[in-house]
């Protein structure tokens, strides 16, 4: 009897430290949602419906990827395991290719790097973030993949973000403006990340 | 959400567990059990009294389990053992301690009262968990009252405390005399039974 009361007493507290984490991330995610949904809206691209369908669902794949899916592994509400974790990366990784190279694929390159997608890239990784130190997701977790994973959410969210706001066709603009730059943005804060895991172990 | 992985190494479902797996605590609990059920019984042999201190140590493991941190890096699977071996000796010890001084009473004392505490000695689950929601409720107290101090001091206090280190070792990690050191501890500590002494307890009672 003691040890389903015990087992149970421990399951308690871990289902309730879930249920904490949800609410509280849940609604920063939410926010976010909001801002970066407010961003797109205002300058989303003319021919978004006239993409290709795959590249178009994989584009919504990528939002939710960068919004719910990659966030909820960095912050302890899904623990996938091995082989799992390198199929997710796997599919991003070609989501991320239907979604961007494979409509470019072919078209006449009229731009190259271009300021605005970076700066587009930038501002809203910028957001996220920031969304994601202010919420505490940095520190949440005890795993080091903690912050690669938060990372990969934040470069994806931008990444889709400014493919929904840029519709300059091109390999090159494709490699060096979107994903170049959303790379750029993981790097960041993988960085921003360990530094904020580093001060909140000191704190 | 979480996903079964048979092939997964103690320290990995430890790691998971202190991030709050849940499936990775029922696994963990399910290979550590046997082991740790083992070495109790081989000191102990009363299998209630072997239950119960297993019982304790997952618990106290639980409350304590943020501090985990592995001791052996090139083998991180036997350092997830030797933690736990590390709480159910404590918990051992505390048992037998709590024996010996219930024997003791009984020897001396007349009171019925007494040889009915002599007679069951084994720790009662119900009230450890009242005790532990306790030991929680100081424990954030503390944490509380040492984030209150000044960086310099709250520094000496961590490692001092929750580090074990001796002042020599903290003066040569601070790169100060260890003089210096001391008089940190000591304003650090004054500080904290300030502040500890002047928070009202719960129920009013001081």
């Amino acid at each position: 009897v003691s040890e389903q009361k015990v087992r149970g007493a421990i399951f308690d507290d871990l289902s309730t430290l879930h249920r904490e984490r949800r609410a509280h991330f849940g609604t920063s995610a939410f926010l976010l949602a909001a801002i970066v949904g407010a961003m797109v809206a205002g300058t989303l691209r003319s021919d978004l419906l006239a993409q290709p369908i795959p590249a178009l669902v994989a584009q919504i794949s990528l939002w939710g990827l960068g919004f719910v899916v990659l966030p909820a592994i960095g912050v302890g509400l899904w623990f996938p395991g091995r082989g799992s974790s390198i199929a997710l990366v796997a599919s991003t990784i070609a989501l991320v290719w239907v979604a961007t190279l494979w409509p470019a694929h072919g078209t006449v390159e009229p731009a190259g790097l271009e300021p605005r997608c970076l700066m587009a890239v930038g501002v809203v990784g910028a957001i996220a973030l920031a969304a994601t130190m202010l919420s505490g997701a940095f520190s949440q977790c005890h795993r080091p993949s903690t912050k690669r994973w938060l990372a990969g959410g934040i470069a994806t969210l931008s990444l889709v973000a400014t493919v929904w706001m840029c519709s300059a066709p091109g390999v090159v603009h494709m490699l060096t403006s979107h994903i170049g730059a959303a790379l750029g943005v993981a790097l960041v804060a993988v960085l921003i990340g360990s530094r904020a895991r580093r001060a909140h172990r000191h704190a | 959400m979480s996903v079964s992985r048979a092939s997964d190494g103690l320290h990995a479902l430890m790691q998971r567990y202190v991030d709050g797996d849940r499936q990775a605590f029922a696994e963990l609990h399910d290979r550590i059990e046997p082991r740790l059920r083992a070495f109790l019984t081989s000191r102990f042999g009363g299998a209630s009294v072997v239950e119960d201190l297993l019982q304790v140590t997952m618990l106290k493991a639980h409350l304590a389990r943020a501090r985990f941190r592995p001791q052996e890096p090139d083998d991180p699977d036997s350092g997830v053992m030797a933690w736990y071996f590390a709480i159910a000796r404590n918990a051992a010890r505390d048992h037998l301690r709590r024996q010996h001084r219930s024997a003791r009473r009984f020897e001396l004392g007349t009171d019925d009262a007494m040889r009915v505490e002599a007679q069951s000695t084994a720790p009662d689950i119900e009230a450890l968990l009242s005790e532990t929601e306790a030991e929680r409720a100081i424990i954030e107290d503390v944490q509380a009252a040492i984030a209150q101090l000044p960086p310099t001091q709250r520094e000496v206090v961590e490692l001092h405390k929750l580090e074990g280190m001796s002042m020599a070792e903290i003066a040569e990690r601070l790169k100060i005399r260890e003089g210096a050191v001391r008089v940190r501890a000591h304003r650090a500590y004054r500080a904290l039974a300030a502040l500890l002494t002047r928070k009202p307890k719960p129920g009013g009672v001081s």
